[in-house]
């Protein structure tokens, strides 16, 4: 999990140099539109921020080591990949509540799965329910930065859309082109191999 | 209340980790947080500096005008498109969200946002899920969850109201 992000040199990393410029160029604006007050106030906002949130992350990250441990990845595409039908469907929806990390360890288990052969339904299951509702993403950054009532709200208005993307996303997929479908399916492996390498 | 909750669920976790493990386990999984940890720390770190700062040059007419309570549907819309286009990961959109939603943007655009980001986010979908998955799966994926965004910033407010 990755591992080639950890040895990169800082100046090649992309993300953090994005994140370093954007953080730059808000400074600026702040200092030009109210002077060493616009920083100070904006300081001040980030360590209530901090320290608002601080608790809730340690035991979120804690809680997604432990969930890692009880479900590892391997096995949970092993249980996905062996399963058909509902129950598959239903396990890749749960794992894909479950499954802590970034993309770098979501896409690389659907690329497996789908590798695999999982069914095209489960790992759809898996993607959809990854995307809209994942209990560590809830529980470390929504509940502690959006408060409960709009972390719930937003919760109970897109958790049935789950059903609907694991219905609906492998009808659309069965309507793509024969050949997209299998090259789909052939290129998963090529792409893993590069990632793995 | 989200503290107890998490201690709870980490106190659980603990436990079914030691009956499954042992203290190997429980030893493991703190390894494996403390490295995810890592993984993002820095990350995680400036983003919340970022939304501080983020907080102190958003224009708060601005935002009321265009994705405030009042905004509407076009409101939900421009929350949908921020959402798609807004890279990084949670540790930078939730407390930039949060930072919005505190400078006067409406419940249905900040959900539409927030939703847009988990299921049609553009850098993810063009970095990650098209060389994995192929263009086929992420097409069918992209083209059912496009409403999604909408859906939400349609039905969260009323539920928020509820909850409040």
């Amino acid at each position: 999990m990755g591992e080639s992000q950890k040895k990169k040199a800082w100046w090649r990393d992309t993300t953090l140099i994005t994140m370093v410029s954007l953080l730059a160029v808000v400074s600026l604006v702040a200092f030009i539109q109210h002077g060493v007050d616009g920083l100070r106030d904006g300081g001040e906002n980030s360590l209530f921020i901090i320290r608002q949130a601080a608790p809730a992350l340690f035991l979120g990250f804690i809680l997604a080591g432990f969930l890692t441990v009880l479900f590892p990845p391997r096995v949970v595409g092993r249980w996905m990949g062996d399963e058909a039908g509902v129950k598959g469907v239903l396990i890749g929806a749960a794992a894909g509540v479950l499954s802590p990390g970034g993309p770098y360890v979501m896409y690389p288990i659907a690329a497996a799965l789908m590798h695999g052969g999982a069914g095209i339904a489960s790992i759809s299951a898996f993607s959809v329910a990854r995307n809209i509702f994942t209990a560590n993403r809830f529980l470390v950054y929504e509940l502690p930065f959006l408060g409960v009532p709009l972390a719930l709200a937003k919760t109970l208005s897109t958790l049935w859309l789950i059903g609907v993307g694991t219905l609906l996303v492998p009808v659309v997929f069965r309507l793509m082109p024969r050949s997209a479908q299998e090259a789909a399916r052939s290129r998963i492996g090529a792409a893993e191999q590069e990632k793995t390498e | 209340m989200t503290l107890y909750l998490l201690a709870g669920l980490v106190g659980l976790t603990a436990v079914l980790v030691l009956r499954k493990d042992g203290f190997f386990g429980l030893r493991k999984g703190s390894v494996t947080s403390a490295l995810l940890l890592r993984s993002v720390a820095r990350m995680l770190v400036l983003g919340m500096v970022l939304a501080g700062m983020t907080q102190v040059i958003l224009p708060q007419e601005v935002i009321t005008r265009w994705i405030g309570d009042e905004s509407g549907f076009t409101g939900i819309l421009i929350g949908a498109a921020v959402g798609a286009l807004v890279p990084g990961g949670p540790y930078v959109v939730i407390p930039l969200a949060a930072s919005i939603f505190l400078s006067g943007a409406g419940v249905g655009p900040v959900a539409a946002l927030i939703t847009a980001w988990n299921t049609i986010p553009f850098t993810r979908t063009v970095m990650w899920e098209l060389p994995f998955l192929g263009g086929a799966f992420t097409t069918s994926r992209m083209l059912v969850n496009l409403p999604f965004p909408i859906v939400a910033g349609v039905l969260t407010p009323p539920i928020y109201r509820l909850l409040v």
